[in-house]
């Protein structure tokens, strides 16, 4: 079964994007900027952002999702490809200590793992996924996220007894 | 084995069965497959065609610890591989030797402030060779297996202060072959504290050399000629103030 | 590549299909009173591809649910990198993918030359296109020996890392290292090729070239117990690939032609010509065709570069301290195993905020837990060699 890969020229096609995401959704920002879409939304609506660009624009791999603590807000980034030159990266911020945001691998599957390791991370709870573990850290008992700015590691700091 | 051990000195007979099973015993040492990390990539070059491990009896490596003599740490120990890693070598049988490689094995290295890396296998385990480098050239790592076999070959059977001694003793002074399970959880919660009655392994050695090396082994080659005439410098201010300070303190100590 | 009556007599030698496990049967196993049976591939195991834990559970041969446990090279890379200075934390990404040492360094590179507008002189980025091309020989040979080895073959895994030992003399001799290179730095390359450099890559190459086929092509690619053990193993589709988010070699496997370097250009890859390799079938044996087409590739594109090499400088004039705007930095490269991110952060210090790489290890990972079920025991061990991990890659 072949996947057809979107052709065409790039401008016209990051145009198509982004005309497609204000279509379909409410966007707080949204522009191209060298040849990256970018979009900035509510975390509410972040499903239906990457819903729109999976059935109506056809994008098809999501490369990645990152996120940074911004001391009293995350700010989140999932960057899709085209895998034909066409990029685009839809933002997202969670205000709080403890964020919730809806997950997404029911449309992108491959964010099953990205949205495991968010959590270890940084504790972000993914509403609806199927598996949400720990990936990196123990899973039974290490009860912090470490990449959290409020989480400082030294060579003095010996863990809970032994490092 | 156990006939040597009646006897309480070494003499000729221990003498010769030592020189026996230590060759025996440096020459045919299998490793346990431990590559952790990019060290591994560098142990399996060594094991490799180019730089040869099999010529020094050592290219065997084996996948089951009971079979293997000698543990390489290839690479960073997290905590959470500090459990197994601590079951993977009591599970050894002894004679049973540890070669730290690399300096995530020594000591951390880069990764010395991460939470959930072990700041060396020398924590958990008793060590008996270190081999710097990041990541040691092969050579590097055959020199460590040739320190590992002299080191074997100055074993003895008999003649320690008391009789060589199993590794897990408990307080009663029964040998334990496992510590209890709660042990190696403990290790991986990061509670250092082993069992009180436990007595830790006295493998590691330092060399017991009188004074320092020779001087081929501390010199530094070649230094640059501006750094060398403040070098010099200093030794004569220190010199000079060395044979200032002698003089008062041989007044006060004739005083 | 293969003769028609040796095709022939591969094929009839794969055991009577799949599908014949007694998980398609589930009529008797209430009658036989059988039950499923847990089991823990521990995180030491005799494969090379390192420390990973496979939690599975297996009907009879046959695997039912497999479940990576991941973390025990976990070195916390990210977080020690917002210790670090800029250009300090690019030893850290030599030892994240250790086979790919050059590609990591080099989309951390480029995710700082981004933040920070920088213009890499031309003759740093042919530098640069060399590197990654012989660092992917140097991972895609010593692949193909892992992938033999955990077969059972010995020989291939000699003679790759024969290969493999001659690509690190040719690094040394360039940047002083066997394996931590430590050379592309943020607006070039650390220092130029030494004289005679080209020559003895040109004559390494076409070397290579030559004995390439004899090594690694008519030891292997024939061989029944080979294609017994390969063919038809770790089946993919072009769709569950992209659904998954393969990317490289396990993704091109499967027939979807998706080259960064082609698609998202970098660096002088806009200059070279070469091919980007596929094959259709998506099995462990596919993967294995894909690596070997890739080296090929390598070659040419290794021998374009020595041909059109650039003059000039090798570092872009960036000062001692490096102190980027506040911003955010996007770098991606083609690495071995696939597409490699790096996401920088930065607010205005000399310490990076946050720094996040996407390594193509950790995603295509996810691969075991939906294709693994429905395989015997022994068809991890191929499947692990389609996806070709590495351990520092897939912990950080």
């Amino acid at each position: 079964m072949t996947v057809s890969l979107p052709e065409g020229d790039l401008q016209e096609r990051l145009e198509r994007y982004l005309e497609g995401f204000r279509e379909h959704a409410e966007l707080q920002e949204s522009g191209i900027e060298e040849d990256v879409v970018r979009v900035v939304v509510e975390p509410e609506l972040v499903p239906r952002v990457l819903t729109v660009a999976r059935d109506v624009l056809g994008i098809m791999h999501l490369s990645f999702i990152t996120v940074v603590d911004r001391r009293g807000h995350f700010d989140l980034t999932y960057e899709l490809l085209d895998l034909r030159g066409g990029r685009v990266r839809v933002k997202t911020t969670l205000e709080g200590e403890e964020p919730v945001i809806e997950s997404v691998t029911g449309i992108y599957p491959t964010a099953n793992w990205h949205e495991r390791e968010a959590y270890d991370m940084f504790g972000i709870a993914f509403r609806g996924h199927p598996d949400l573990r720990r990936v990196y850290t123990w899973q039974d008992h290490f009860d912090h996220h470490p990449l959290l700015k409020s989480f400082e590691i030294s060579t003095k700091r010996t863990f809970e007894g032994l490092r | 084995m156990g006939v040597m051990q009646q006897f309480e000195e070494p003499n000729i007979l221990t003498t010769t069965t030592d020189r026996l099973f230590n060759w025996a015993r440096k020459n045919s040492l299998w490793p346990l497959q431990f590559g952790l990390a990019c060290c591994a990539i560098e142990m399996m070059s060594t094991g490799m065609a180019h730089n040869d491990l099999d010529r020094f009896g050592a290219g065997f490596f084996v996948a089951s610890p009971r079979q293997a003599d000698v543990m390489i740490v290839s690479g960073t120990v997290s905590t959470k591989m500090a459990e197994r890693m601590t079951r993977l070598y009591e599970q050894m049988a002894e004679p049973k030797w540890v070669i730290a490689m690399g300096a995530c094995a020594i000591s951390g290295g880069p990764f010395l402030e991460g939470y959930s890396v072990l700041m060396g296998a020398d924590r958990v385990i008793p060590v008996d060779v270190y081999v710097p480098g990041c990541p040691p050239r092969p050579e590097a790592l055959i020199f460590g297996i040739m320190t590992l076999q002299k080191k074997i070959e100055r074993e003895r059977q008999v003649g320690y202060e008391k009789k060589p001694r199993p590794a897990l003793v408990d307080e009663e002074g029964n040998v334990m072959e496992y510590l209890p399970e709660r042990e190696y959880r403990n290790i991986s919660e990061g509670k250092a504290a082993r069992l009180p009655g436990i007595r830790p392994l006295k493998r590691t050695y330092v060399f017991e050399r009188k004074g320092m090396p020779p001087k081929s082994m501390t010199d530094v080659g070649w230094i640059p000629p501006e750094a060398k005439k403040k070098l010099r410098a200093q030794e004569k201010a220190r010199k000079a103030a060395d044979q200032g300070k002698d003089a008062p303190a041989g007044d006060g100590e004739g005083a | 590549m293969l003769k028609e009556e040796e095709r022939r007599r591969a094929e009839t030698v794969v055991p009577g299909g799949r599908e014949s496990g007694r998980l398609a049967r589930p009529d008797i196993r209430d009658e036989f009173g059988l039950e499923t049976m847990d089991m823990n591939m521990g995180p030491q195991h005799p494969s090379m591809h390192g420390l990973l834990r496979l939690v599975l559970e297996l009907d009879g041969e046959t695997v039912v649910r497999c479940d990576p446990v991941m973390g025990y090279l976990h070195r916390c890379q990210e977080k020690i990198a917002e210790n670090r200075l800029y250009p300090a934390v690019i030893p850290l990404t030599d030892r994240l993918d250790y086979l790919a040492n050059i590609h990591n360094e080099h989309g951390y590179c480029m995710a700082v030359e981004d933040l920070m507008d920088v213009e890499v002189p031309p003759r740093a980025e042919a530098i640069r296109v060399l590197m990654s091309e012989l660092m992917r020989l140097a991972s895609h040979i010593p692949s193909i020996g892992f992938l033999l080895l955990e077969l059972g073959a010995f020989s291939p895994i000699l003679y790759a890392f024969r290969e493999r030992e001659r690509i690190q003399d040719i690094f040394e001799a360039i940047t002083g290292a066997r394996m931590m290179f430590h050379y592309i730095r943020i607006g070039g390359v650390k220092a130029d090729l030494p004289e005679g450099m080209e020559e003895r890559i040109w004559n390494y190459i076409e070397s290579l070239e030559a004995s390439f086929k004899r090594d690694f092509i008519d030891l292997i690619e024939g061989n029944e117990i080979f294609v017994a053990r390969t063919r038809g193993v770790g089946k993919l589709t072009q769709q569950k690939a992209l659904e998954i988010g393969l990317t490289g070699p396990p993704l091109r496997c499967t027939g979807v032609d998706f080259d960064v370097r082609r698609d998202y250009p970098y660096s002088w890859y806009p200059n070279v010509e070469f091919d980007v390799v596929t094959d259709e079938a998506g099995d462990v044996e596919a993967s294995y065709r894909v690596r070997v087409k890739e080296c090929y590739q390598s070659m040419r594109i290794i021998k374009q570069v020595l041909e059109k090499m650039p003059e000039g400088e090798v570092m872009a004039d960036l000062g001692r301290r490096l102190r980027p705007p506040e911003g955010e930095g996007f770098g991606r490269v083609e690495g071995p195993r696939g597409e490699f991110a790096v996401h920088v952060v930065s607010d205005g210090t000399d310490v990076p905020y946050r720094v996040h790489y996407r390594d193509p290890s950790f995603v295509n990972m996810q691969m075991l837990q939906e294709i693994v079920p429905g395989h015997y025991l022994p068809d991890i061990m191929p499947i692990m060699g389609l996806i070709d991990p590495v351990s520092g890659g897939w912990d950080k």
